[in-house]
């Protein structure tokens, strides 16, 4: 093949990033191996080596990062990346979210948290700086490889951001209109790229992933720290600098999770803001898991209880980021999840990414380097074997020996780790803190672990070869209830426990108060709320004894010293969220119910029962024709679609809603502008509108409009003649329109009458709606006639003839056909939705976040202080 | 060696310690027990991918549990959605993997975006000559990554 020389390329810059990436990869790998050294005593020196290389690693991570945000804000379109997720007409901002996009850009995102977080870790971690940092090193070492995009083989590490756009798709070049200016000046073609998604195109996507990454990143800290107790054997100090850090990444990634949730309630069209998708439960996984562990470090760092279950929880919560990135990353979530992904054939990395960790966190735990070295070496290479499997044996007798060799490693890990400790089960008296929150811990953990095992169905379906399907929103629901009213009522009480014993009078006086006020409050609630399924009165009065509990304990234990309330306002704000998250979801009510239609009722089973199924049919869209209005939800609200109007490239419809109190005055009057975006590249995306009142938000979006009907024209049908006068009145053939003969107008009429041109005025009804026909009679050389069509009614009248009364002229009957077809109005299918007081559920975010936040700064000087002291 | 020694002869000291009913005991009774619980469940009652044929075996015995079938969208057959008439129906054809065809019904607005999709999960129930979607799980190459 000729080589051609292709014209306005920019190949430098992507040079340029791919020798960035490769430097990243080795100066990371090189800083791994000199700061494990550097652990040793002997090799003490190598420290600084360690440290040169991270930072010349960080340099070329930035330098990865800015070439390839360039890329994509110079518009070079001749990178794949770029053409795949951006356009000419995207803001800046949307620029940064179409760089984290792609899978390539996310992995990009989360080695800089890793790098801001290791050189702040060189700045203050001190001792522990060696075995910490090059854990984070490694951790650049196999993220890094995931942007290499080098073939070996046939084997690809990595997919590179900077491949070009004809190196990844070679038909690029081979369209027809290359033919006549060439190839060599494809760029004159491809001068715009695929754009970024609508309904990534919103603020929350520029701050949700950023945020998701930097919690998924911080989890590397407390594990980092229980991995160099194990290595260097300081198997009871890690947990005091891990504690801070485990609250800075339940903080963010909490914080990154409910982005990710008002994200979808502001943008997507599924009417919520939890779904319980895989992807979703992939972000919450780690999180029950680091919060268990941030639980058990403190108790750990109060009484030295549990220091297994404290590491096993630290270590397990960074391997859940691990897990959670193969599930959602390698494709084998498949037809599970809404969330399609691109399998970039990175799984095998993915896993040999969590294998690695496992195998050397599991080696760590013997006590000779020997038998370290020997299950390492044994483990991995067996792991690795499994999964690139070369041989031709079932996938399911695999996939049963690596499941039990994980399960041996575990427990061994876990046994090893009790030997380490000399550690037993402990005692705890019944009345003491660290008992109460090991419960609190335990429900978390065993909550995490239902939604671990339900979300991995599509990885069991693949490794034994089953075809159980995902389980829906209300199996999560049914099952995560329980726990969650467990959780509140926890919080509530365990802050008034002591470490290790307290007087049972000074807890049960201020809990039985709380108590006390929360049932009384409930009640209060119960009426506010509306809510009056018993099923849900635990969760209720749970979440206010939460709140109730929380602030007493401020209150009167702390007398109200906010720095140290963290944990306090935490629990308070989790209880507002249980409250918030019950009633909007209880309570959400479709506005947009249409009781219309077919299969609204139930249908019979055979055996003449009520199928109960049949009744549950989804009838949550209305027709809203333009300009009339529509009265829904028993009378209390009118909807009207106003108009729509074009603002490329999205079309708003203008929708006016009018709710009105019980004697029928109007009480809101508000317009939505729900829009949906025909994006050429990406087909049709529907944006929502939501009103946010105090008390409840008003969401619609549409799923449907007029504009996207693609009937061909559709033949008149149903012909009818009738024969009127004036003042005549008739309906067409179906009966559906009824038609009066109003009057006939002369348009033009020589005094011969050889010219006759009439004109009728015809008034139709037609669906309450009224319009007027004007079929025309031409009568000069020859006859001819003119019908009418009014397509909003779907009518056409013709005048065929007209018949003159012998006896009298005045008195004229007039031949009318009629045909009809189905009108072409213009309307819009609406969804509305109401969420009644959803805005407990962010102010209870909020305050959690404070909390957490309280807290960190709190931790964080403590630990100081304690390094300090020692 | 000594070391080891030493630390197995204070596993068992850590049990002597106390007498009587310990609370952790309980504790990791409810644990273990809650964790099978949770194993039985996963085991329990659980949705399918299923194709049509057996979908409709499974319907005979349970009506109301909700399946799972992976489809071909048949796009020739043609699809109804008349909005004006009845914006809740909407119907078209698909083939499950065994090249089995069926009319489906979903009491819901059209999706956006099906003539972009090739393939969809269908969920919901075999009902007699038709399959009930709840909900359509559309694959369309085109749709957004998230993270």
């Amino acid at each position: 093949m000729e080589t051609i020389l292709f014209k306005n390329e920019h190949l430098a810059i992507g040079n340029f990033g791919q020798i960035a990436v490769v430097i990243a990869v080795f100066s990371a790998l090189f800083s791994a191996i000199a700061y494990a050294f550097s652990t040793n005593a002997k090799y003490k020196d190598l420290l600084n080596f360690g440290r040169l290389f991270f930072i010349v690693q960080s340099i070329a991570v930035f330098a990865v990062f800015i070439t390839l945000f360039s890329i994509i804000q110079n518009h070079y379109y001749e990178y794949h990346y770029a053409y795949k997720h951006s356009s000419n007409d995207l803001p800046i901002y949307y620029m940064i979210s179409c760089f984290w996009e792609g899978q390539e850009g996310s992995f990009l995102l989360w080695m800089f948290w890793h790098v801001v977080l290791g050189l702040i870790l060189m700045k203050s971690a001190k001792t522990w700086e060696a075995p910490v940092l090059a854990i984070v090193a490694l951790a650049q070492v196999v993220l890094g490889s995931m942007l290499m995009g080098i073939h070996v083989g046939d084997i690809k590490i990595g997919s590179s951001p900077f491949i070009l756009l004809r190196e990844h798709s070679p038909e690029a070049l081979l369209i027809p209109m290359l033919e006549k200016i060439g190839r060599a000046n494809y760029l004159q073609i491809y001068k715009d790229g695929n754009g970024l998604n609508p309904l990534l195109q919103n603020y929350w996507m520029v701050i949700h992933p950023p945020t998701l990454f930097l919690g998924f990143a911080a989890t590397i800290v407390p594990f980092a720290y229980a991995f160099a107790g194990l290595w260097t054997k300081r198997i009871k100090e890690w947990t005091i600098p891990a504690l801070p850090w485990a609250l800075v990444a339940v903080l963010v990634l909490g914080t990154g999770i409910i982005m990710g949730g008002y994200w979808a309630y502001e943008s997507l069209t599924f009417g919520g803001y939890w779904a319980w998708d895989p992807v979703e439960n992939a972000s919450l996984m780690p999180w029950l898991l680091i919060i268990t562990a941030l639980h058990l470090l403190l108790i750990n760092k109060s009484t030295g209880k549990y220091p297994v279950l404290t590491m096993v929880l630290t270590i397990f919560s960074f391997f859940m980021v691990l897990y959670a990135t193969f599930l959602t990353r390698s494709g084998v979530l498949g037809n599970a999840s809404v969330h399609s992904f691109t399998d970039l054939g990175l799984s095998g990395q993915l896993l040999l990414f969590l294998f690695l960790f496992i195998a050397l966190t599991f080696a760590l735990s013997f006590k000779k380097q020997k038998h370290a070295a020997l299950f390492f070496g044994v483990v991995f290479i067996i792991l690795m074997l499994l999964v690139f499997w070369p041989f031709n044996t079932s996938m399911v007798t695999v996939s049963i020996i690596g499941s039990v060799i994980l399960l041996i490693s575990t427990i061994w890990f876990i046994s090893n780790l009790f030997n380490l400790h000399a550690s037993g089960l402990e005692n705890d008296k019944a009345y003491s803190r660290e008992l109460w929150m090991l419960i609190g811990s335990m429900v978390l953990l065993l909550s995490g672990l239902h939604i671990i095992t339900q979300t991995s169905i599509p990885v069991f379906n693949k490794l034994f070869n089953t075809s159980r399907a995902p389980r829906g929103e209300d199996y999560y629901n049914l099952w995560q209830m329980p726990f969650a009213v467990m959780v509140v009522f926890l919080t509530g009480i365990g802050q008034f426990f002591k470490y290790k014993n307290s007087d049972a009078k000074k807890f049960w006086e201020p809990v039985l108060t709380a108590l006390l006020i929360s049932v009384m409050l409930s009640v209060g609630a119960l009426y506010l709320f509306k809510l009056w399924d018993i099923k849900y009165l635990l969760l209720l009065i749970g979440g206010i004894f939460a709140i109730v509990a929380n602030t007493h304990y401020i209150r009167v234990v702390l007398k109200g010293k906010i720095k140290l309330a963290g944990a306090s306002i935490a629990h308070a704000g989790f209880g507002l969220m249980m409250v918030g998250i019950l009633v909007s979801s209880v309570n959400k009510k479709i506005l947009s119910d249409n009781s219309r239609g077919q299969g609204f009722f139930a249908e019979k089973t055979e055996d003449g029962k009520v199928d109960q199924v049949s009744i549950k049919n989804n009838k949550e869209n209305i027709l809203l024709a333009k300009g009339r209005p529509i009265r829904l939800a028993n009378n209390t609200l009118e909807a009207t679609y106003q108009k729509s109007k074009e603002v490329a490239p999205n079309k708003y419809f203008e929708v006016s809603y009018k709710f009105f109190d019980e004697k029928g005055a109007v009480k809101d009057s508000f317009v939505l502008q729900p829009n949906s975006q025909n994006n050429p590249k990406m087909g049709l995306v529907n944006n929502p509108d939501t009103r946010h009142f105090l008390t409840r938000d008003i969401f619609t979006h549409i799923t449907f409009e007029s504009g996207l009907e693609r009937v061909e024209e559709q033949n008149f049908d149903h012909f009818k003649t009738d024969t009127v006068g004036i003042g005549g009145v008739f309906v067409t053939e179906d009966g559906t329109r009824q038609l009066t003969f109003n009057n006939i107008n002369v348009i033009e009429a020589s005094k011969d009458l050889k010219t006759l041109h009439l004109q009728a005025e015809i008034i139709v009804n037609s669906l309450g709606d009224t319009f007027i026909a004007r079929p025309e009679f031409i009568s000069e050389d020859r006859i001819r006639i003119k019908e009418s069509i009014i397509n909003e009614a779907g009518i056409m009248v013709i005048m065929d003839r007209i018949i003159q009364d012998e006896n009298d002229e005045r008195n004229m009957k007039f031949i009318i056909t009629t045909a009809t077809r189905r009108p072409k109005i213009d309307y819009i299918i609406l969804k509305a939705i109401e969420f009644p007081y959803i805005n407990l559920l962010w102010g209870g975010t909020l305050i959690m976040i404070f909390g957490f936040t309280l807290s960190i700064f709190q931790r964080f000087k403590e630990a100081k202080r304690r390094r300090l002291v020692e | 060696m000594n070391q080891e020694n030493n630390n197995i002869e204070v596993n068992p000291t850590a049990f002597k310690k106390t007498k009587g009913f310990k609370p952790i005991y309980l504790i990791i009774l409810v644990v273990i027990s809650i964790s099978l619980a949770i194993g039985i469940s996963f085991y329990g009652d659980t949705s399918k991918y299923v194709c049509f044929a057996e979908a409709d075996e499974i319907a005979k015995d349970r009506p109301n549990l909700q399946l799972h079938v992976v489809t071909t969208l048949n796009k020739t057959k043609g699809e109804v959605y008349n909005p004006q008439q009845d914006p809740n129906y909407y119907e078209f054809y698909a083939s499950d993997t065994t090249g089995n065809e069926r009319k489906v019904i979903y009491y819901n607005a059209k999706p956006q975006d099906m003539e972009r999709t090739d393939k969809v999960v269908l969920i919901g129930y075999s009902r007699n000559g038709y399959f009930e979607a709840r909900d359509i799980l559309k694959k369309c190459p085109s749709k957004y990554e998230k993270k």
